[in-house]
């Protein structure tokens, strides 16, 4: 398989910097910000295109983009500084209800390709960290259906989605329900996150939902749960890719028209250097992230598990270096927020919190090779 | 030729054969531990390549090469390195036979480019000079027009291998008008010449792997000239673009990656396999992950080599970021070690006193440390290569 770019490939990120530069141009400068796109203008207008959920299965509503139509759309995003919500309204929704295979929520999954946020994720809990084994949400049998009770932490589009996706210890497994965002019991709380985007808190006090509700059984459900947010990853790590070479090119066109002691900083050695070291370490990140775009589209294997771990090791690394070094090779307007460039640090912070660390996800390759071997 | 993924497999299988029919254990277990291999296995297991047809892949058929395209050629070098084959004669068959090829005369290849094949001629590279070094157009040593010699004086340092060399394929300066670089002409001499002496330079801790060459009025016909007088400097940076790939080594890597997941079953840390430790655990993970992006970003240059013809300062990339990992690698085994990377390499030469007391991967690993200390100085320092990525992203 090749790394670069097919020629349709090359026509869909034509489109989508199309519309992204628009997003962008259009933005209103408001409050002292850089300009940040109206999220849900740009999702209508990429899911119009056919281009948010493309990546999806037709039967899951999207057109058998796959992963590396999914990276070129994530790489795409991380160049524009704005809620796009691509992961947690697109990626962990629309990889559970695929798997799902269900007939009667194909509807949700079209509306989920066509820009719309109808369903969230719901599988964090307090304390767990990215352990998504351990819920202590609990499933119990009331009359034909079920009853929920728990906690759910971190849900990403939480705060706009009509349901949710739940997951919850079922007898011997974890099960994954889908249960409606206005469900008597259940509370919704909206927090603000440092990235500038809203999450939400999810309890569940006796929420009851009918057998129909439970979407994945338990011997499917944390595999399914694995197969969500090993894709998210991988999102995120093109999207954090796309987000370095924002960061360093506009970093890049700072020095070399700023101007102090009399000449460029782009005639410093200590900061060209500087530079050539971002640029080799965003070129190995590529490098991986078309790894793994590659053993993904071959199947979801080991192998190809291991290179979206690396992948998303790599990207955590180096977009909190990217994104540091452009903040300090701008000096003190690199602080302001109306410059904006730190919003690539922010960003990077907000994915490796959510979705793991460097070393989590070092520590899930090294198992995916142990098995794979 | 077009490779397909089931020739691919199929050659990747008949090298994998042919190392295993031919290479022997001894000669292999040295070249994994980053050992020279000895005069003799290197005659021996090149006779063994040239018999094969494989003893010069990349040069034209007509002087024994195969004629593969770049994806085969490229498998071949990995395979070669997965198997455990010694690498003996890059002077000889991917330096000055390459150049030879290109810029040659008739009279000269047919000289020259049988005998380093089959290693009757050992070359060495006379670029360097002690005020020579990453400036390299500064160099110093003159060759004057006598009749139909050169006349050459001057010396040439960091000359590795040189002592077991008996060619030198030397940059010496014919003009001292115009840019230095323009001034400069490629010599071929040979160094049983009268006027030449050399010494060792010995490596910090020990090796001896350079020399410093003297030229005391050495005339060298000029016949061996190689290209145009004042023409030497473009031929010396004509590397084979196929060449420039491996400039991020990672094969080498992987040998070492392979050493170190050995020792990482056989070591114990708090009285656990070493492979059970999370702090080892995490950096070796770091160590694998780092080389599978340089493995994707190799294939990613050979993609764009076979599209566009030339990889441009991306070679720049991978020698900055390969050398790295290769440095990392080592450290991590020296690391590992811990107190079993203390016996010098003579110590596995003279006695038995470590035999089964201390694991044989401990061989060589702290010289293969210091050793790697030299390719992020040489062929261009990480700093130049820093310059010429710096070049390109800032247009300057």
């Amino acid at each position: 398989m090749r790394f670069a770019a097919t020629e349709d490939e090359i026509m869909v990120e034509d489109m989508l910097d199309r519309a992204l530069r628009e997003a962008r141009d259009g933005a209103p400068r408001a409050d002292g910000h850089a300009p940040r796109p109206d999220p849900d203008a740009l999702r209508a207008q990429l899911g119009s295109l056919g281009l948010w959920g493309a990546w999806l299965p037709e039967a899951a509503g999207g057109s058998d983009g796959g992963p590396r139509l999914l990276m070129t759309l994530a790489r795409g995003l991380g160049w524009v500084p704005t809620h796009h919500g691509l992961i947690g309204g697109c990626v962990l929704p629309g990889a559970i209800l695929s798997r799902a295979g269900r007939e009667d929520t194909l509807d949700l999954a079209e509306q989920m390709a066509g820009g719309d946020q109808p369903v969230a994720v719901a599988a964090m809990e307090p304390g767990a960290r990215w352990d998504l084994s351990v819920p202590t949400m609990r499933a119990e049998p009331d009359g034909d259906g079920y009853r929920l009770t728990g906690v759910k932490s971190h849900v990403a589009e939480g705060t706009t989605a009509g349901m949710f996706i739940v997951s919850a210890r079922d007898r011997t497994g974890i099960s994954l329900f889908l249960v409606p965002a206005d469900a008597a019991g259940l509370t919704v709380s909206s927090y603000p996150v440092t990235d500038g985007t809203t999450w939400a808190m999810v309890r569940a006090e006796g929420v009851t939902v009918p057998a129909s509700a439970r979407l994945v059984g338990p011997d499917d459900g944390l595999a399914t749960l694995e197969q969500a947010f090993t894709l998210a990853a991988f999102t995120a790590a093109a999207e954090i890719l796309g987000s370095c070479e924002a960061a360093l090119t506009q970093t890049l066109d700072y020095l070399r028209t700023r101007e102090q002691f009399g000449k460029p900083l782009a005639t410093k050695q200590a900061l060209q250097f500087r530079a050539a070291d971002l640029h080799t370490d965003i070129e190995m990140l590529r490098s991986q992230v078309l790894g793994a775009a590659n053993a993904l589209s071959k199947g979801y294997s080991r192998r190809a598990r291991a290179d979206v771990a690396a992948a998303m090791a790599l990207a955590v690394q180096t977009g909190d270096l990217v994104g540091r070094e452009a903040i300090h090779l701008h000096g003190a307007i690199g602080m302001t927020r109306e410059l904006g460039v730190g919003y690539h640090l922010l960003r990077a912070d907000v994915l490796s919190r959510w979705l793991g660390s460097a070393e989590h996800f070092r520590a899930k390759f090294m198992a995916m090779e142990e098995q794979a071997a | 030729m077009n490779m397909h993924t089931g020739n691919e497999a199929a050659f990747r299988a008949e090298i994998a054969e042919f190392c295993k029919d031919n290479l022997d254990p001894e000669v292999r277990r040295l070249s994994d531990l980053g050992l020279p291999v000895g005069d003799e296995a290197a005659l021996d297991w090149q006779t063994k390549l040239v018999a094969r047809g494989w003893g010069a892949p990349s040069w034209s058929e007509e002087w024994g090469g195969s004629g593969w395209d770049m994806r085969k050629l490229f498998i071949f070098e990995e395979e070669m390195a997965a198997h455990g084959a010694p690498l003996v004669g890059t002077f000889n068959i991917k330096m000055i036979g390459p150049i030879l090829q290109a810029h040659g005369t008739p009279e000269q290849k047919a000289h020259y480019l049988p005998k380093a094949l089959n290693f009757d001629h050992q070359w060495c590279q006379g670029y360097s000079e002690p005020g020579a070094g990453s400036d390299l157009a500064s160099l110093q040593t003159r060759a004057d027009r006598d009749g139909d010699d050169y006349v050459v004086n001057g010396t040439k340092i960091w000359t590795s291998g040189g002592h077991l060399a008996n060619h030198m394929f030397c940059l010496v300066r014919t003009s001292r008008e115009g840019r230095q670089q323009g001034g400069i002409s490629f010599l071929l001499i040979d160094l049983d010449t009268p006027g030449i002496s050399r010494r060792p330079v010995h490596h910090f801790y020990g090796a001896h792997v350079f020399n410093q060459f003297f030229f005391d009025n050495v005339r060298v016909p000029v016949a061996n000239r190689v290209g145009e007088e004042n023409a030497g400097w473009g031929i010396a940076k004509s590397l084979l673009e196929h060449e420039r790939l491996f400039s991020a080594r990672h094969t080498e890597a992987r040998r070492k990656l392979g050493r170190l997941e050995r020792l990482s079953l056989e070591v114990r840390i708090d009285n656990r396999q070493a492979i059970e430790d999370a702090q080892f655990r995490d950096d070796l993970a770091k160590r694998k992950i780092e080389l599978r992006a340089l493995e994707n970003a190799t294939m990613r240059a050979l993609e764009r080599l076979v599209d566009d013809g030339g990889i441009g300062p991306f070679a720049s990339v991978l020698k900055l970021r390969g050398i790295e990992v290769n440095q990392r690698l080592d450290r991590a085994i020296v690391q590992l070690l811990g107190p079993d990377a203390l016996p010098a390499q003579a110590a596995w030469e003279d006695s038995a006193a470590l035999d089964g007391i201390v694991p044989g991967e401990a061989r060589n690993a702290a010289e293969s440390r210091y050793w790697w200390r030299g390719p992020a100085i040489a062929g261009g320092s990480q700093e130049v290569q820093r310059t010429i990525i710096t070049k390109h992203i800032l247009n300057l």
